[in-house]
């Protein structure tokens, strides 16, 4: 769109170079890394050729095993590896069924810690290893360093889990170009592949999530209209509907833990079994239980599992409804995730919305190369326009009297969205107040989730009522909130101290991160300060280059500013001092902020008058 | 951003909108301020895209919906942000909340909701008159908490249908 030529300042004012950009799908039961290679996205394989890593980690004393080494030490030692930790991820112990976990699992101040032969794990931790391992095999695979990744996430994922997940990926060492939901992800592997248009229902039922999204495709825009689903529901719940069927003419407790873990892996062989044959009979004994001689036929796993198949259909339902559209305005349906495989699945999701259903995309990499083709838009490494806007999948509200929940960003508003509330003190003298935020759609605080508590501090002190703070929560593209806060009648910035109800503190994770590498100190800081002049060198040719293409957007004073602070960075680069060049690009960015509003104005008016404005040169 | 919501979009001030353009304008601001295309810039135009695209969600969401384009035209316009509801409205309301209390099944909660469907389009086409031709912020007020009333009822009707669904 030659109209829109200067409308991308950061991604036109550098010269062209390719950055490795990579999509990945980190899931329940696999994880996948992808790739857009010479224009088209690939997933990367392992040294094996294998193109799905199970996301599974196994302990020893000494060492980590990652992928298919910990799947082979999964039966020998269930007690000490660690699958579906995607399931664990931003969640208390309280969230979770701890007996569908073969390792143990306890409390360690609101979060859940694993215990393992090395210690204590958080699930944060367990995620990182998998990411770790597939940002190696990503860098091997294309040659070099990446320079950042498009994660996936259930788009029902709350704060809390996007959050671990944006951490896990802050351990490995990897920059997060952005968090994206993994039918969003799906729709975009479809959109840029077919080039359609329309309204599509992503069906994504993966191994411990559910999700429902409605998209609209139009000119190059994805939007996404709503989006609905139950973070606890998922493939994982159909194998365990076999395993009870399998049990359930015993009155004994599972025996071991051996056998619990045979009788799992049988189940999921039984019910991935059921997708081309009409029956499987099992007749095998178990130590410690018995033998089992039984036959499921597809009939009695789809009786088995009409419930669950139900509440799917229910919640397409919703997502429909609140994207206002019925199933006769639907142009396609995308089929996301291996448990969509299920046969029984496809009759009820085909049965309702009455079309053949998009499945010619594999369900298990569709997702990871719709993140991969996003990462190359991100990185600037195509002229493709797409954009994708999406939406906040659960409200967020804040605690008022009487445990009652006051919602202040409702669910599906797109994304970047803000709210601003109002606060006053009720005693005289108050200097803080508590906000307690929760996410979720119930009235009582008790049944939503809790996020956290925001204390304000520093509001000066005056008569009960008299103070007017004005806070403001803003959740981000990756769907993550943060909060600020000012004190309306003096103007002065109340601090925030953030305390999460889950999740990891900064020193957490910086801990973490030290102990993942093990490079020396001397080593770590020299490699900050190479990463931080890189980012100043750029930021000043980023500045530079849009100097040259939009100086008379500013007065000489506000040029002469910004070259004041060009100036004082470019001296502070040539010094090895860290803090000085991190205050000096600080103030370069603080410089150039009307700039950069400017430019953007400047960009919208010529995208809405559609011709070039011409301007006075100075 | 000076601009009020309307100008933003290069729309004129009033509550008949150009749902096409608002759509169309909406889209091609989005792509010029989102942060998704600043990755690869600095902080500073980060930071503004951010405020700009939060801004740009918050003016469409509020012209899009009729109830919140009504109320954000009266605010541009008029200090007052209630106005009470004339009793025999008052007496409906309780007549529709009783309806829906005895509709326990799917048809008797569609005819319901076609009827408050119906009833809010008749709102809508007074809150064109009274708002784009009279001018009357006052009256509006009024059928605008009549309008607020009904959407209300609507997502309750709504809701109610889809717990049948799932018992």
């Amino acid at each position: 769109m030659a109209l829109l030529q200067i409308s991308e300042p950061g991604k036109s004012t550098l010269p062209h170079e390719h950055r490795l950009a990579v999509g990945i799908d980190l899931g329940t039961t696999n994880s996948l890394i992808a790739s857009v290679i010479s224009g088209k996205a690939t997933i990367l394989e392992d040294e094996e050729g294998s193109r799905m890593m199970p996301s599974i980690v196994h302990y020893d004393e000494k060492q980590i095993f990652v992928g298919v080494e910990a799947e082979k030490r999964q039966v020998q030692g269930p007690e000490d590896t660690i699958a579906s930790a995607k399931r664990l991820m931003g969640k208390g112990l309280m969230d979770i069924r701890p007996e569908d976990f073969t390792v143990s699992l306890e409390d360690s101040a609101g979060n859940i810690a694993i215990h393992t032969k090395q210690g204590l794990k958080s699930p944060v931790e367990v995620s990182a290893a998998l990411l770790k391992r597939l940002k190696e095999l990503g860098e091997k695979r294309l040659g070099g360093e990446i320079m950042g990744a498009v994660i996936t996430v259930p788009a029902y994922f709350d704060d809390a889990q996007r959050q671990a997940t944006k951490d896990a990926a802050k351990i490995a060492g990897i920059n997060v170009l952005r968090l994206i939901n993994e039918p969003t992800a799906a729709a975009v592997a479809y959109g840029l592949d077919k080039k359609v248009e329309g309204n599509f229902v992503i069906y994504d039922l993966g191994g411990g999530t559910f999700d429902i999204s409605i998209l609209r495709l139009e000119n190059g825009l994805f939007e996404v209209m709503a989006t609905h689903g139950d973070s606890a529901l998922g493939g994982d719940d159909f194998d365990h509907l076999i395993e009870q069927w399998m049990i359930s003419d015993f009155d004994t407790p599972m025996p071991n833990i051996k056998t619990k873990q045979l009788i799992k892996n049988l189940s999921r062989k039984i019910k991935e079994g059921l997708t081309e044959k009409s029956e499987i009979a099992v007749n095998q004994s178990f130590d410690g239980l018995g033998t089992i001689k039984k036959t499921l036929t597809r009939e009695k796993f789809a009786s088995l599992s009409a419930d669950l198949t139900n509440k799917t259909i229910t919640c397409i339902k919703q997502a429909l409804h609140d994207a206002d559209l019925t199933p006769k305005d639907i142009t396609g349906v995308v089929m996301v995730g291996g448990s969509t495989r299920m046969p029984i699945i496809q009759v009820a999701v085909e049965q309702f919305i009455g079309m053949p259903l998009l499945n010619n995309i594999d369900p298990d990499e569709v997702v990871a190369l719709g993140a991969a083709e996003q990462a190359n838009i991100l990185a600037g490494n195509t002229n493709n326009e797409l954009l994708l806007l999406d939406v906040i999948p659960l409200s967020l509200g804040i605690e008022t009297m009487g445990d009652i929940v006051e919602r202040i960003i409702p669910r599906n508003s797109t994304l970047p969205v803000a709210m601003g509330q109002e606060f006053t003190t009720y005693q005289d003298g108050q200097t803080g107040i508590v906000i307690h935020v929760v996410q979720g759609e119930r009235d009582l605080v008790k049944d939503c989730r809790s996020l956290g508590k925001f204390t304000l501090k520093g509001i000066p002190p005056m008569v009960a009522g008299a103070a007017k703070i004005r806070v403001t929560f803003q959740v981000d593209t990756d769907g993550l909130l943060s909060v600020k806060a000012k004190e309306l009648s003096t103007g002065i910035e109340s601090s925030i101290e953030v305390k999460p109800s889950y999740g990891l503190e900064d020193h957490q994770i910086q801990q973490m991160l030290a102990s993942s590498f093990s490079s020396a100190e001397e080593d770590k800081e020299s490699r900050a300060l190479a990463e931080i002049r890189v980012d100043g060198q750029q930021i000043i040719a980023m500045i530079e280059s849009a100097l040259e293409q939009d100086k008379n957007l500013l007065n000489p004073n506000e040029i002469d500013h910004i070259h004041v602070r060009v100036h004082e960075l470019t001296k502070a680069l040539a010094t090895s001092d860290r803090a000085l060049i991190e205050e000096k690009t600080k103030l370069l960015n603080e410089a150039t902020a009307a700039f950069a509003a400017k430019r953007m104005d400047h960009s919208i008016s010529k995208a809405l008058t559609g011709k070039t404005i011409n301007t006075l040169e100075f | 951003m000076t601009q009020n919501y309307f100008e933003i979009f290069s729309l004129p001030v009033a509550y008949t909108i150009d749902m096409n353009s608002l759509n169309q304008h909406y889209r091609l601001i989005q792509k010029s301020v989102h942060p998704d295309r600043f990755i690869t810039g600095t902080d500073a135009e980060k930071q503004q895209s951010l405020i700009k695209s939060t801004q740009v969600n918050d003016a469409y969401q509020t012209l899009k919906d009729p109830v919140k384009r009504a109320s954000y035209l009266i605010r541009l316009h008029y200090d007052k942000e209630e106005s009470g509801l004339p009793p025999e409205f008052l007496m409906q309301q309780m007549e529709w909340e009783e309806e829906l209390e005895d509709a326990n099944e799917e048809q008797s909660l569609q005819l319901l909701s076609d009827k408050i469907e119906a009833d809010k389009k008749i709102i809508e086409n007074v809150l064109v008159v009274t708002l784009d031709e009279k001018k009357d912020w006052e009256s509006a007020l009024s059928h605008l908490s009549k309008l607020k009333f009904l959407t209300k009822l609507a997502g309750k009707i709504q809701q109610k249908t889809f717990a049948l669904d799932v018992s």
